[in-house]
């Protein structure tokens, strides 16, 4: 394994550490040693293969449904409820209950997807943060409104939260073939 | 409409730390493929990989929330899965021996031409041949991406010894796929 590559002075041990450490700092005998390079170039590929490898195998061996309903079961029994929100007499709103509501109404608009949210206390005003991803074609201001209208109406029917301040943004751009893998 | 199947990963992952099941359920049937092949190939048994996913995905679900970067969620999940394939590798590296590599099918895919296909399948056969102790570096190297001191407090060993076994799987791959360069 301490063999010289091509004259350069340095070992595929040598070359081995210098590919994971970013080729930096720049060894110029290692740079300018045609060996050398073919050898980085073999061991990048070969790396790169290896993901595609595994790639391949999940497509072509795809875990069985069941095992994937299960798994999706067990987690569903450790959903967090997240922290009560109290408002009027007796009337408790869980956090979760609020955002699921939120997410299916900005969900339900046309071109929208709802991501993250955060409710805030500020003094006797709660603040509802929205974070949504418009699909490519959609006008961003038009789509950010009807989220806020929908989300809006939506808190005034189901829950005490009708006079909430509600802050939408557009964060991302979807594609409707979907998933960036 | 747009629904959750179209949504980026980082979307997803954003909705799952913040209770939404629903998405943390496309995410993993996005990916669970992905992360079974790997795990199959870590540990050569087809229910050690799905228990050790299972295992990941419920880790992942409580630890989103802490997640810097949603969009890079795919990755993350790789590292916890392969934290839990190599705690099983170093748990039975004394008591059993395990022997029941399950071959991916080799059904011809549409999309790749003959030659990629072979070549994949050579590789495959050679990283089945390495040493355990190698190959288990060799894929959380190049699959999962994990730093030389990563994988050293996955495995126990000091990372010169990381560095050391990859250099010699790399030089095994690279005489064994010369056919190929």
């Amino acid at each position: 394994m301490n063999d010289d590559i091509g004259g350069s002075g340095y070992s595929l041990d040598d070359l081995s550490a210098y590919l994971d450490r970013g080729r930096t700092p720049a060894i110029a005998a290692i740079d300018r040693n045609p060996e050398c390079q073919a050898l980085l170039d073999a061991m990048t590929r070969f790396g790169a293969l290896s993901h595609e490898l595994v790639d391949r195998d999940g497509a072509e061996q795809p875990p069985s449904p069941g095992w994937l309903d299960g798994l999706l079961d067990t987690v569903a029994q450790e959903v967090r409820a997240g922290r009560d929100l109290p408002y009027t007499e007796g009337l408790v709103v869980t956090e979760g209950a609020v955002r699921t509501l939120v997410r299916e109404a900005g969900d339900a608009v046309p071109g929208a997807l709802v991501g993250r949210t955060r409710i805030r206390e500020e003094g006797e005003l709660t603040r509802i943060e929205i974070e949504i991803s418009v699909l490519g074609d959609r006008p961003l201001v038009a789509v950010g409104d009807q989220v806020r209208e929908a989300v809006a109406d939506a808190l005034r029917r189901h829950t005490p939260l009708g006079d909430a301040a509600i802050d939408v943004t557009v964060v991302d751009v979807h594609l409707a073939d979907g998933a960036d893998g | 409409m747009s629904t959750l199947e179209q949504a980026p990963d980082g979307l997803l992952a954003r909705r799952a730390a913040d209770g939404d099941g629903v998405a943390f359920g496309v995410l993993v049937r996005r990916h669970a493929p992905f992360w079974r092949a790997f795990a199959l190939r870590l540990l050569r048994s087809g229910s050690d990989a799905e228990d050790c996913v299972q295992e990941a995905l419920i880790a992942a679900w409580e630890q989103l929330p802490k997640l810097q970067d949603p969009d890079k969620v795919r990755g993350w999940i790789t590292t916890i899965v392969s934290r839990k394939a190599t705690d099983r590798i170093r748990s039975r590296r004394f008591t059993d021996d395990i022997d029941d590599l399950e071959v991916p099918a080799r059904d011809m895919g549409p999309e790749r031409t003959a030659v990629q296909r072979s070549q994949l399948d050579a590789l495959g056969a050679v990283l089945a041949a390495l040493p355990e102790e190698q190959r288990t570096i060799w894929l959380l190297r190049e699959v999962a991406g994990e730093s030389y001191d990563e994988i050293a407090e996955h495995l126990g060993v000091p990372a010169d010894t990381v560095r050391g076994r990859l250099a010699r799987a790399r030089k095994t791959v690279i005489d064994r796929m010369k056919d190929w360069r």
